[in-house]
């Protein structure tokens, strides 16, 4: 989808969340989208897009 | 005189021209796409999800909408993200991963010259010399220097 990459949650700390993208892990936002930890997501600009 | 369009339509007409990146990803099909470029060019009533077919950029705008204190989705929340904000989120997106044509992807705003390749299907009646938003090969609109 567009350009979103897939990440696997490995954190949460409210809408704050660690996701690691294979090479390299970033926090990201998941402010419209409820994640926790393992859940596999596509994210974008800083922000979680959605649940896989 | 045409009715000023909807904010849909509007979000339509930024999204829609990076919409190739979709149909590669078989996210979208070919017949889809054209449905929805002849709902923009028409000015016809939408009854796509569209969050669903962008999300992407649907997310990115209500992520706009809520750091502006607002529940919807309009023009100003639609200008603020891709006239302000996409370009941000492209260049960031590229430091992870060199997968796309960067530039391409760009909103840009230029003055538009004699001989160009832009497609007008969404701002026919823009004409060179006018200052205008493009996004990949589409006229998304003509700029209006009050969106700043």
């Amino acid at each position: 989808m567009c350009l979103a990459l897939q990440a696997k949650i490995m954190e949460v700390n409210g809408e704050k969340v660690l996701a690691d993208f294979g090479n390299y892990k970033k926090e990201v936002q998941a402010k419209f989208v409820k994640v926790k930890e393992g859940d596999k997501v596509l994210c974008f600009g800083g922000h979680v897009i959605e649940k896989l | 005189m045409k009715p000023p369009i909807t904010d849909k339509i509007l979000f339509l007409k930024y999204a829609i021209p990076c919409a190739s990146t979709l149909i590669m990803r078989e996210d979208l099909t070919q017949e889809e796409l054209e449905k929805l470029k002849q709902i923009v060019v028409n000015q016809e009533p939408i009854t796509q999800n569209l969050h669903e077919i962008f999300k992407v950029a649907s997310v990115m705008c209500s992520v706009t909408a809520q750091d502006m204190g607002k529940q919807e989705i309009d023009s100003e929340v639609i200008r603020e993200y891709f006239l302000h904000r996409h370009d941000n989120a492209i260049e960031e997106r590229w430091k992870e991963k060199q997968d796309f044509d960067k530039e391409k992807c760009k909103v840009r705003i230029i003055t538009l010259e004699e001989k160009s390749n832009y497609k007008k299907d969404f701002c026919q009646d823009a004409k060179p010399g006018d200052k205008v938003v493009v996004h990949y090969d589409y006229i998304v609109e003509k700029y209006n220097p009050e969106w700043g």
